[in-house]
C-alpha cells in the first residue's frame, strides 16, 4: 500500500475542495493506485450521509422578545434627519419649481400660454379630492385637443393676466368659490395625478377609507391583540416606515397597511417594478410586526385584514 | 445619510433572516442546556454586524457572523469559569434532525459524540452547515490545511465506526 490512508486529500477530493496542482497529483494516484481508489470509494458512502444530514426543527430561532429587542436597538441606532436638511429639502424644491416657473413663464408659446390658463378658466378651481383632479384633467385633455395651434393676439393679454395671479371664473362647478391658479399648480396636479393613476382605477374617496380603518385598526391592536403602549409605540415605527416605502412606490394610499392594499387587490394594479418593491416592502413589514406582535397575533391581523377588505369591497 | 442607513438596514434584515437559524444552531452546540445563553450570543453578533461598516463585512458575512458567535461563546463561558467546549449531548443532538427513518444516517449521528471537539466543530461546520474549508478556517482561526486533516479524521473514524457496526451486526 503505498497511500496513506490519513490523507486529507481523499476527503478534500470528495468535497470538492482540491484544485490545481494538488488535484492533479491526487488524481494521478488515482489512476496508479487501485487501493487508494477503493479506500476513497469506502469514504464516500460516509461522506453522502454526512452531506445528506438536514436539520429540522424550527426551535432554532432567535425568540421573539430578543429579536424584538435586538429590532428595537437598530431602530433607535438609525441616524435621523437633521432640522437643518428637513429644512433645505423642501426649501431648495420651491427654489427650484419657482425659477422653472419663471423661465416658461417669460419663453412659453403664445398657443401653449393660451391652452394652459383656457384649462384653468374651465377648470376654474383647484380641487381637492382625487375625484375632482382626476375629472379637471379629463376637462384638460378635452380642451387642448379642440384648442387651435395658434390663436389669436388678443387672447394673450388676457391669458397673461390670469396666469400673473388675477381672478378669472368660467364654466366651474356650481358652489365652489373662485380661485386663484397658476400654470404651475395645474402642472403638478398633473404630475401628481399621473402618480395616482393606477390607484383610481378601483379606489374612490381615499381619505374617508383612511381614516376609518386607521380607527378601527388601532381598536383591532388594543382590544384583540391586546397590545400595551410600547408595542403600540413600536408597530407605529414600522408603520411609518412603510408608509414612507409606498410614498416613494406612488401609492394613493398612504396610510393602510400594506396587507390591507393586498387583500384588497390593490397592488395586483400597480405595474411591474412597483410589485416588486411592494412585495420588497411586504416582507419586510411582515418580518418585524412579527417580531414584535408574535405569529399567532399576525396571523390574527391578517385574517382581520381580509374581513376588513371585504367589507370596504362590498361597500364600493 | 438616511438613505445609507436604510440601504443598511434592509441589507441587515436579509442577513438576519439567512443566518438567524444557522447562527442559533450553532449558538446551540456550545449552550445545549442553557437556550437563553444561546440566543444572548446570537444577538449580541447581529448587534456587532449592525456596528460594522456594510462594505467591509458584506464579502464574508456569513464566516465572520459564525466567527463573533463563537468567540462570544467561549468569553461567556470564560466568564463562567468553564472551559470551553464543543457540548455535545447525543440524544439532544439526534432528535434536531429528520432522521425517524433513516437507519443509517441515526446511527451515524449517534457516533458524533466519539469524535474529539475540534474534528466534531468542523465536521458540522462542513456537512451541516455547509461551509467551505476557506470559510471554515476563517471562523476557527486555523489554517485551511489543518481544517481539511480535521474533517477527513473525524468522517474516516466516522466511516470505521460504521464499518465496525456493520461487521458486528452481520
Amino acid at each position: 500500500m503505498s497511500f496513506n490512508k490519513d490523507d486529507y486529500r481523499f476527503t478534500a477530493y470528495l468535497n470538492g475542495e482540491l484544485s490545481g496542482t494538488e488535484l492533479n497529483e491526487f488524481e494521478g494516484l488515482l489512476e496508479t493506485d487501485k487501493e487508494a481508489k477503493s479506500y476513497l470509494e469506502e469514504l464516500k458512502s460516509s461522506n453522502n450521509l454526512l452531506s445528506s444530514m438536514k436539520e429540522t426543527k424550527n426551535e432554532f430561532l432567535l425568540s421573539p422578545k430578543k429579536k424584538a429587542e435586538l429590532l428595537k436597538m437598530i431602530e433607535e441606532d438609525m441616524p435621523r434627519k437633521s432640522w437643518l436638511s428637513k429644512l433645505l429639502i423642501p426649501t431648495s424644491t420651491f427654489a427650484a419649481l419657482a425659477l422653472v416657473f419663471i423661465v416658461f413663464k417669460n419663453n412659453e408659446p403664445v398657443g401653449l400660454h393660451k391652452v394652459m390658463n383656457e384649462d384653468i378658466a374651465t377648470s376654474s378651481v383647484v380641487t381637492d379630492s382625487f375625484e375632482e383632479k382626476e375629472a379637471a384633467l379629463e376637462e384638460v385633455k378635452q380642451e387642448k385637443v379642440m384648442a387651435p395651434a395658434a390663436s389669436l393676439a388678443p387672447e394673450v393679454a388676457r391669458t397673461r393676466a390670469k396666469s400673473r395671479g388675477l381672478q378669472f371664473g368660467g364654466s366651474g362647478r356650481k358652489g365652489r368659490a373662485k380661485k386663484k391658479v397658476a400654470p404651475k399648480k395645474l402642472k403638478l396636479m398633473k404630475m401628481q395625478m399621473a402618480e395616482e393613476s393606477f390607484a383610481a382605477k378601483d379606489f374612490k374617496d381615499t381619505d374617508r377609507i383612511e381614516e376609518e380603518f386607521i380607527r378601527e385598526r388601532d381598536d383591532f391592536y388594543t382590544a384583540t391583540l391586546n397590545l400595551n403602549e410600547d408595542e403600540r409605540d413600536r408597530v407605529r415605527n414600522i408603520e411609518n416606515m412603510v408608509k414612507e416605502d409606498l410614498k416613494k412606490n406612488g401609492s394613493a394610499y398612504r396610510d393602510i397597511d400594506i396587507c390591507m392594499l393586498r387583500e384588497m387587490g390593490y397592488l395586483d394594479n400597480a405595474n411591474a417594478a412597483s410589485q416588486k418593491s411592494f412585495k420588497a416592502t411586504e416582507k419586510k413589514f411582515y418580518y418585524l410586526l412579527h417580531g414584535i406582535i408574535g405569529e399567532s397575533n399576525l396571523l390574527k391581523y391578517k385574517k382581520w385584514c381580509k374581513t376588513y377588505a371585504n367589507k370596504i369591497k362590498n361597500e364600493q | 445619510m438616511a438613505e445609507n442607513a436604510e440601504i443598511k438596514k434592509t441589507w441587515f434584515l436579509s442577513v438576519l433572516n439567512k443566518m438567524e437559524r444557522p447562527l442559533m444552531r450553532y449558538a446551540k452546540n456550545f449552550f445545549h442546556q442553557n437556550n437563553e445563553k444561546a440566543e444572548d450570543c446570537v444577538q449580541f453578533t447581529f448587534l456587532q454586524l449592525w456596528k460594522q461598516e456594510m462594505e467591509k463585512v458584506r464579502e464574508k458575512v456569513v464566516p465572520w457572523c459564525y466567527r463573533v458567535c463563537r468567540n462570544k461563546a467561549i468569553d461567556l463561558f470564560r466568564l463562567g469559569q468553564r472551559e470551553v467546549a464543543f457540548e455535545f449531548p447525543e440524544d439532544e443532538f439526534i432528535s434536531h434532525f429528520n432522521v425517524e427513518n433513516d437507519l443509517a444516517q441515526k446511527q451515524l449521528l449517534g457516533f458524533f459524540s466519539k469524535l474529539d471537539d475540534e474534528s466534531r466543530e468542523v465536521v458540522l461546520l462542513k456537512y451541516r452547515d455547509g461551509l467551505s474549508y476557506k470559510e471554515i478556517a476563517e471562523i476557527t482561526g486555523l489554517k485551511e490545511s489543518n481544517i481539511g486533516v480535521l474533517i477527513h479524521r473525524g468522517s474516516s473514524q466516522l466511516q470505521k465506526l460504521m464499518q465496525a457496526e456493520e461487521e458486528k451486526s452481520l
